[in-house]
């Protein structure tokens, strides 16, 4: 059974004078137990909406519209040696609870919310440099989180554990004594990751993880994420526009583009089989140190006004391949791999590879078609 | 005024810029000689018409402080930077105003660089205001749409009255091309010009860039922390490491078979679209140090994996390597009884020893550089290294004191007689697989400075 | 290459450059003028400028008037006549003095209008020669930030702060002689100094944005970079600063009067302030105490509401037009 399934999310923040933007709109997908899922896009692309939206943590203006957050795990993980609670459990009186278990997150109140963050799933905000409280010492913070969210835990315990955790992620013990600001940034980012892990959560959220770090840095830091995966056997929801480390870390992706899901399937069926006009753009146009590369190709046009979408593909207007339906509504996630009907079936959310394409039968051509300039530039002629 | 000669179009000369030299009231007491930040030391290179020069490395190594120097918003401390045979020192006002019309920058953030109260007309008119180019306003105006044009916002007229706030990051990065283009200059310095926007925004900049090249004829030096744009846009790249130059020469060399073990690190680093790649990840520990304390002798050398052990070290390189960390741990006070706290052991006993030595001694490396079942939290077991027995006698020595922390008798410990080339001397170009190096490891090379004085300056 | 106008008349280019900067005007008013406080403030200085400068359209009598005794004031009253003033406010019988009269048998409502003017130029004049000094002082302090430029001006500054008020307009009256003019100078001497520090702190953050480097790079002289980049952001700021200080002005100016250093020559409402406590008719005359009281009041509320919503439309805040 999944750890996360979204159902049909919608998000939307209210502004002053107009209609309320559409941040993220019908957003499926699944994240497995201990495994590592990215979205990934652009500015804009609403990713950041949809990661704060799972943990309550949108701006005042932010509220989710429609749509589902179904987690399992939050009643039966706090169990002791003896299957005795050893926390308090939400009552799930009040609660729509699947018959599988499975929890609505959308559906929590503030406080049991508040259970549900840090000890179910943590956060890694962005720019989490900013993250940490410059007036508490680095070691204090994590204390606190150990403390708030597992009650009962001396402080002398806590600090221990804040110790280990530090050094599990290469910082010397008595840098816990230090404050934010005599941490270098990859120490920073190290150390929020030892905080998101300090109350052992079954799921990390991690937003731009390492973005504003220097390459090396950010080799080590990917790797203490990898490892501190590994051993807390946490499963891993990350967010960037960063392809390259995305392609590294993740085993599933989700491509978004305009507050929509594009693209999902795993590392290798996303890169070695881009299925969506918007996919094939952002690898065509990302440049990288492998090989030698004649010419980069890039998108012409700008992202969607999400206040007041279109009814169309939210890609179509800078899709050099949009015709017809695509302009009429935007696409359900279609399977890519041949079904017993063809191709264009609609996906349920167990499918791994799916695209949000009318024309994804034809996406071999399509593929082809994407590498070559002249493609992307004749968007600019025709819209 | 262009020499069409075979000369460089730009050549630099043992530049160096420190900031921060002055001295406060309470050094002064002390009697503490000031800490200057060290951006940029000893800087030699040479730019010829028509290049594509790149600088990469990471934050702080001093590429963005070269860049400025070039265009001349501060002078270097130390050296000189030569443009088209012209001192930029000696310059009076009218050559600089020259040099003003030939020289442009690009800056990073396309918001910030543009003022946000002036319409794009009035930005990109504005240089050929303060150069007296284009007598009427028609003309600065008309000269301005054409400019407009080739960066690829059209139509010109358009976007003329807008104010940077009303653009998208790429039209604003485009319109700061357009008031660097505008004036015709001979060589632009564009430091991180597409790290603020969106990648697939990212490629049709570059490719700009590109195509302005043979449009204007323009020599461009990148400067960049980003190595996959560095390789795509550039022909010869320079690596920077604390203010210096570790590697030289031609880009795909670089990128393909690097020499010097800090750039190496650099491209084992990039991490790697194709998922089925399995990418080395960089065998670098440690952060970058401060430049106002820089390292003696290699700047890299306490971090780096290749450090090269004296003669008189009987054990094996990889054991140097953290002796020398374990060395430079104790230099910057980093180990000590703190690295204890929590663990209940009397700081007294061989066991406080063992176990600090065992932490300090593990590198602080992904995995696959490690030693099998060495972590960070439990560290390395001493007797799997295979230290030289007097080696182990001083770090048991050096840990004990540190116990204490007295980190001066901690260092006397450590003689000269395993003091690595490394750390005693700053290692000049040497040419290893036709590029220039700065390594020790390379020491066998014939030495090579990169400016080859071809030029007619005089000295 | 575009081609439909070649030809660009001086007209057009004029037009051309100026429009955009009227829009931004107009959008910036409109802005102000959702702002109750600064229209209010606006109105109440504007309600005063009418009085400042038609004070015989306004004024009930011309100063000269006195009660009983008719528009020139001449000829004396009776000993009854006397003893009933000051005079609270009568309207025809026995006379039209809506406010009242002093103890002297001028109007209060007439000496109100007619001290409108020096109220108001103080405050203007003081405010503007405040910023006129103190504005370039800190920019110039500002670019040239931490070297000998800014230290001499920052040490000046420091020396005329330490200086105490109070003292130093007395000695500037009594060298040079008690006229409005000589309490501007003595009030800007010391109002300048905000002015300046604020300035020099906003252009120290200013010119590290990368568009100053951006023109020093296009070869831009500091004058340029100063006047064209630097100060275009700073003037909403010293306009915030202005208002402030012109209010200051006038408070500082009454005060003065009621203290005994004001221009007699002039009509004013500090002096009427002084005049009714010199003549111990505090609590006897409320009809002539409180109107220059809260003229007094209602001009400097009236800078500072202009000087806050200011401090709104300039806000940075706003970076979408």
């Amino acid at each position: 059974m999944s750890l996360l399934e979204i159902n049909d999310l919608s998000v939307r923040y209210r502004i002053q004078d107009g209609p309320d933007v559409r941040a993220v709109e019908d957003v499926n997908f699944t994240v497995e137990p201990g495994e590592t899922f990215g979205l990934v896009g652009e500015s804009g692309c609403g990713k950041t909406t949809l990661g704060k939206s799972l943990l309550a943590l949108l701006d005042d203006n932010g509220y989710v519209e429609s749509g589902e957050v179904w987690y399992d795990g939050v009643l039966p993980r706090w169990a002791d040696a003896n299957g005795e609670p050893k926390l308090e459990v939400i009552e799930s009186d009040n609660y729509p609870v699947r018959e599988d278990g499975m929890m609505d997150l959308t559906e929590l109140d503030v406080s049991d919310m508040r259970q549900v963050r840090w000890r179910e799933i943590a956060l890694i905000p962005q720019g989490s440099m900013n993250a940490l409280n410059p007036v508490y010492k680095v070691g204090d913070q994590i204390v606190e989180a150990i403390r708030i969210h597992e009650p009962g835990t001396s402080e002398k315990e806590a600090h221990n554990r804040a110790r280990d955790l530090l050094e599990r992620v290469g910082i010397e013990r008595d840098r816990a004594d230090d404050y934010a600001h005599e941490f270098s940034g990859g120490m920073k980012q190290r150390a929020v990751i030892a905080l998101a892990m300090a109350c052992d959560p079954a799921m990390v959220i991690a937003d731009e993880p390492t973005t504003a770090l220097d390459v090396i840095i950010q080799d080590r830091v990917l790797d203490a994420i990898k490892d501190m995966q590994d051993e807390f056997d946490a499963a891993m929801l990350i967010i960037s526009h960063d392809i390259s480390v995305m392609s590294e870390t993740c085993d599933r992706l989700g491509v978004m583009y305009g507050g929509r899901l594009m693209e999902t399937g795993t590392d290798e069926e996303i890169f070695l089989n881009p299925s969506n006009p918007y996919t094939l753009g952002l690898q065509n146009s990302f440049p990288t140190v492998q090989e030698e590369q004649d010419r980069l190709l890039s998108i012409p046009g700008t992202p969607p006004d999400l206040s007041q979408p279109a009814d169309q593909c939210r890609f179509a207007p800078r899709c050099p391949f949009a015709s017809g339906e695509c302009f009429n509504d935007h696409p359900p996630l279609f399977s890519v791999e041949e079904g017993e009907y063809g191709r264009q079936w609609e996906a349920d959310p167990e499918e791994s590879h799916t695209s949000a394409c009318y024309r994804v039968d034809e996406i071999e051509e399509l593929r082809n078609k994407a590498t070559q300039e002249q493609t992307w530039q004749q968007i600019t002629e025709t819209h | 005024m262009a020499t069409d000669n075979g000369d460089p179009l730009i050549e630099v000369r043992g530049v160096s810029k420190y900031f921060d030299q002055t001295v406060g009231v309470t050094d002064r007491i002390l009697r503490r000689d000031p800490q200057p930040v060290r951006a940029v030391e000893n800087v030699s290179l040479t730019i010829d018409r028509g290049d594509i020069i790149g600088i990469a490395g990471e934050s702080g190594c001093g590429k963005t402080t070269l860049g400025n120097m070039l265009v001349k918003l501060y002078p270097p401390t130390e050296g000189e930077i030569i443009f088209d045979g012209q001192r930029l020192s000696e310059m009076s006002r009218s050559d600089e105003r020259e040099f003003r019309k030939r020289v442009q920058m690009i800056f990073q953030d396309p918001f910030e660089s543009l003022n946000p109260r002036m319409t794009v007309l009035d930005s990109v008119a504005e240089p050929l205001k303060i150069n007296d180019m284009g007598e009427t306003y028609q003309q600065r105006r008309d000269r301005a749409i054409e400019v407009l044009n080739d960066v690829g916002l059209s139509p010109a007229e358009q976007f003329l009255d807008q104010y940077p706030g009303e653009l998208s990051g790429g039209e604003r990065q485009r319109v700061a091309i357009a008031r660097a283009l505008v004036v015709d200059p001979d060589f632009i310095v564009a430091d991180e010009p597409v790290s603020m926007l969106d990648v697939s925004i990212r490629a049709s900049v570059l490719n700009l860039m590109r195509d302005l090249q043979d449009e204007y004829d323009l020599t461009y030096l990148f400067v960049s922390h980003d190595l996959a744009l560095i390789r795509y846009m550039t022909d010869e790249t320079g690596i920077m490491y604390l203010g210096d130059i570790v590697e030289y020469g031609d880009t795909t060399q670089i990128v393909e078979n690097p020499q010097h073990p800090y750039t190496e690190a650099l491209f084992d680093a990039v991490p790697v679209v194709d998922p089925q790649h399995e990418r080395r990840r960089a065998n670098v520990a440690g952060e970058i140090p401060s430049p106002r304390n820089p390292p003696s002798g290699c700047k890299f050398h306490p971090r780096c994996p290749e450090v090269i052990p004296p003669d008189s070290w009987t054990g094996d390189q990889d054991a140097y390597r953290r002796f020398v960390m374990f060395q430079s741990g104790l230099e910057e006070r980093e180990i000590g009884p703190g690295s204890l706290e929590g663990l209940e052991v009397d700081l007294e006993s061989d066991e406080a020893v063992r176990m600090i030595l065992e932490r300090e001694l593990a590198l602080d490396v992904p995995q696959e550089h490690r030693l099998d079942d060495e972590s960070p939290e439990a560290g390395v077991e001493v007797d799997r290294l295979s230290l030289p027995p007097e080696a182990t006698e001083t770090l048991r020595g050096a840990a004990r004191d540190a116990l204490q922390e007295n980190y001066e008798a901690a260092l006397d410990r450590f003689g000269e007689e395993y003091r690595s080339i490394c750390a005693s001397e700053h290692p000049g170009f040497r040419t290893a697989a036709g590029r220039q190096t700065a390594c020790h490891l390379y020491d066998g090379q014939p030495d090579e400075s990169l400016t080859t004085a071809t030029s007619s300056a005089d000295d | 290459m575009a081609t439909e106008e070649s030809e660009f008349t001086w007209f057009d280019a004029v037009k051309d450059r100026w429009s955009h900067r009227y829009e931004r005007f107009q959008r910036g008013w409109g802005r102000f003028t959702n702002h109750r406080m600064g229209t209010v403030g606006l109105l109440i200085l504007v309600f005063f400028s009418l009085w400042a400068l038609f004070p015989e359209v306004f004024a009930p009598h011309s100063p000269q008037w006195k009660a009983y005794l008719g528009p020139t004031g001449e000829g004396r009253m009776t000993l009854e006549q006397v003893e009933s003033l000051p005079h609270p406010p009568a309207f025809g019988d026995p006379f039209f003095a809506p406010l009242g009269t002093t103890d002297g048998g001028t109007g209060v409502m007439t000496l109100m209008v007619y001290g409108a003017k020096t109220a108001l130029y103080i405050g203007f004049a003081a405010g503007a020669l405040s910023s006129l000094v103190g504005v370039p002082l800190g920019l110039i302090s500002g670019f040239y930030g931490d070297t000998w430029i800014d230290e001499t001006i920052q040490r000046i500054a420091d020396v005329v702060y330490s200086l105490p008020f109070l003292p130093l307009v007395i000695v500037l009256v009594a060298v040079r002689g008690i006229t409005t003019t000589n309490i501007i100078l003595a009030i800007v001497l010391r109002s300048w100094i905000n002015n300046c520090i604020i300035i020099r702190g906003e252009t120290l953050s200013l010119k590290e944005h990368a568009y100053v480097d951006s023109a020093k790079v296009a070869g831009a002289s500091d004058t340029r970079i100063v006047f064209r980049h630097i100060l275009p952001h700073v003037l909403p700021l010293s306009f915030v600063y202005l208002a402030q200080d012109a209010a200051f002005a006038i408070l500082t100016q009454a005060s003065l009067a009621y203290l005994g250093l004001a221009d007699f020559t002039a009509y004013s409402w500090g002096l009427m302030l002084q005049n009714i406590q010199a003549r111990g008719y505090i609590f006897d005359a409320f009809w002539w105490l409180i109107p220059p009281g809260l003229a007094i009041t209602l001009v400097a509320a009236a800078f500072y509401f202009i000087g806050f919503s200011m401090e709104d439309v300039a806000n940075p805040q706003r970076t979408q037009e």
